[in-house]
């Protein structure tokens, strides 16, 4: 509520006494709203009059500068107005309110607040008075830099992997050589931060190249951005990772591995066949963390420098904003909410996989049982729309909520 | 191979083996000839698993030597080419854990494919009718394609014992393979275990507390006391000529 008053007041056209009115107005609608969870009747009728007196007042004293306001003050109105209607029966008892919001699924629920959000955010956004046209034009660079995103992020997950899996083995091994290496690998990479190890890998390197050179040999080390993006990321999160891949392995029962020696089977084979697919079950949710933490962190690659027609979608943003100062805020949006949509897809699919690797490890009937709940929330469109995969378990909730439609009391 | 089937399948020598300071078999010296059942009991703690875990080189032998099908092999630190041996030398041994540990990842069937198929190199067309052959027999003919965690602990075992089973072995190892078990499962699992000895005529090292199963199935039968073999006999000699005052304790807690 004090969101779009706080955006609203940094508007030169605005006078300070307007701005009052309009804080009063909705100092009123909350007192109002208040007053409902209270054992007075008569709380309906002040709220009523309220949601009717508050627009009327603010068109009366010309609060309403423009015409999105006058829309946004209407569909305020007009909401309160109906969910009133709707729960005019309940008003004055608020046990009577508390049990019909028991009867409202919790996921029902958190989706009325996720759309209360977006319709916060997008008042916001209207208020800023967004250059719409800036981001038709532009939208399209910004957004082919997912494609850049994505692979980097993907080509490093699979570096990550390997990397993670002989770190792992490394870690459990008895050889002090693999002990001793992987031990150092972790601890480097773990020890220091990544835009370190960009610059390292990216500047640093190509000058121990050069040594090379002299001595006559294949200057390597001189890597393109999307070379040195892939390496220092998955230098990175392997190190990382290697400690998730090590939790997995031990978390497969000794009496695994004595079943697969007990049969003859060599180590490769016993990690192979045996101890790795179980591991898998186990690596897998982590693992898709940190493949989404790892989409967010390419943004760091855009420091160094990348060429404009690789650019990512960090990148793409700067650069499209830079040849106009005054639409950073656009760009940047757009960016944003392209990252967010990218993790929400790959969540998705995360806990969609995280679910097909139970199979042998649920009983038929429990299985479904267990089965997690999903909800799909779907966010209004625009630069801050996207979509978010929440989990949640089905808890009866007895929290009353304003406006909800409610159940007369018995 | 210089095995043969006049040889004991199974030799055990001057076995010992510490953990730690603690010395859990102190020189144990056993032959087992093929196709006998022996019943190896005693109080937890006496050594006799550890036994069973000594002959297929899941525990190192500190010292001392045993042999499995012609393949002898020395106590003491693992070799590079020891290692070899000693999974040469498991292939030769059917091992059946307490707690199953199949491998909860593949169904019924495919546990019992995986020896074969893995260690010896058989082709999945060849190893699946084996295996289905053998989950005959062994009575889940039906539940070839389940996951073992849709399967009763007896069934269970009884995977378990297919899977050890198709690798063909000259001795199988039970290490007390129905006390993880509920009461009314031992039994499906003893009948497999008893038409193993008397239709297959299996080598067998089992060890068990159900004097029941030792009396109408074992050759012969070992009381272990504190790591030492303290009474050996036939069944009959066990249980009616008792002879030490430690196993006549030991069976009266037990019957």
């Amino acid at each position: 509520m004090f969101l779009p008053i706080i955006v609203w007041s940094t508007k030169e056209n605005i006078a300070p006494g307007k701005i009052g009115v309009f804080g009063i107005g909705c100092l009123l609608c909350l007192g109002a709203g208040a007053l409902l969870y209270s054992r007075w009747a008569w709380s309906w009728w002040v709220a009523f009059v309220v949601a009717l007196a508050t627009p009327t007042w603010l068109l009366a004293t010309g609060g309403l500068t423009s015409k999105s306001e006058g829309y946004i003050a209407a569909v305020f109105g007009a909401a309160t107005v109906v969910m009133l209607l709707l729960g005019r029966r309940a008003a004055g008892h608020p046990d009577a309110m508390a049990l019909a919001s028991a009867n409202i699924p919790f996921r029902v629920k958190v989706g009325i607040v996720w759309l209360a959000i977006f319709f916060v955010i997008m008042v916001m956004l209207a208020l800023f008075e967004l250059d719409t046209q800036w981001i038709r034009e532009n939208f399209r660079y910004i957004a082919t830099g997912v494609i850049w995103t994505v692979l980097l992020a993907v080509c490093a997950i699979i570096l990550a992997v390997v990397l993670a899996l002989f770190g792992a083995l490394g870690r459990l091994s008895k050889n002090p050589v693999a002990y001793g290496i992987t031990g150092f690998y972790t601890s480097f990479f773990r020890g220091t931060p990544l835009i370190v190890q960009l610059f390292l890998i990216y500047l640093a390197l190509p000058q121990i190249g050069a040594s090379f050179e002299r001595l006559s040999v294949v200057n390597i080390l001189t890597l393109t951005t999307f070379q040195a993006g892939v390496l220092g990321l998955g230098l990175n999160y392997g190190a990382y990772m290697t400690e998730i891949f090590r939790a997995g392995i031990q978390s497969v029962g000794h009496g695994q591995a004595e079943a697969a020696d007990a049969l003859g089977m060599s180590y490769a084979q016993r990690m192979r066949r045996v101890v790795l697919p179980q591991a898998t079950r186990v690596i897998i949710p982590p693992t898709g963390n940190e493949f989404i933490a790892m989409m967010k962190d390419t943004a760091l690659v855009s420091f160094l420098g990348v060429e404009l027609s690789r650019a990512e979608l960090f990148r793409r943003a700067q650069l499209a904003a830079s040849e106009n100062v005054t639409e950073r805020l656009e760009a940047l949006l757009v960016a944003a909410g392209m990252y967010w949509l990218l993790t929400a897809i790959f969540t998705f699919f995360q806990r969609r996989l995280e679910r097909r690797m139970g199979k042998g490890y649920e009983r038929g009937t429990q299985a479904a049982q267990r089965k997690p709940h999903f909800v799909q929330v779907g966010g209004a469109g625009g630069p801050g729309g996207g979509a978010a995969v929440i989990e949640m378990p089905e808890i009866p909730e007895v929290e009353a909520q304003p406006g909800m439609p409610v159940e007369p009391p018995p | 191979m210089s095995w043969s089937n006049g040889q004991p399948v199974v030799r055990v020598s001057n076995l010992h083996k510490y953990f730690g300071p603690l010395e859990v078999l102190r020189g144990i010296d056993m032959e087992v000839d093929k196709g006998e059942v022996v019943v190896i009991f005693g109080r937890s703690g006496s050594g006799k698993s550890t036994l069973l875990r000594c002959i297929n080189f899941l525990e190192d032998p500190t010292d001392g030597e045993v042999e499995v099908a012609g393949i002898r092999l020395e106590g003491g630190h693992r070799t590079r080419a020891k290692r070899e041996q000693i999974r040469l030398l498991r292939t030769h041994a059917g091992m059946v854990f307490q707690q199953f540990n199949l491998f909860p990842h593949m169904t019924a069937l495919q546990n019992v494919m995986e020896g074969p198929v893995t260690v010896k190199d058989v082709k999945p067309e060849t190893a699946k009718p084996m295996a289905r052959e053998l989950l005959r027999r062994v009575g889940l003919a039906d539940k070839a394609e389940e996951y073992p965690i849709r399967l009763s602990g007896g069934q269970q075992q009884r995977v378990a014992i297919a899977r050890a089973l198709a690798m063909e072995p000259d001795v199988m190892l039970f290490d007390e393979p129905t006390s993880a078990l509920d009461p009314e499962l031992i039994g499906e699992v003893l009948n497999v275990m008893k038409a193993l000895a008397t239709e297959l005529h299996m080598t067998m090292m089992v060890v068990t507390h159900e004097m029941g199963f030792a009396r109408e199935v074992a050759n012969r039968m070992c009381f272990f006391h504190d790591g030492v073999i303290l009474e050996e006999g036939t069944p009959d000699q066990i249980f009616n000529e008792t002879r030490f005052p430690e196993t006549k304790k030991f069976l009266d807690a037990v019957l």
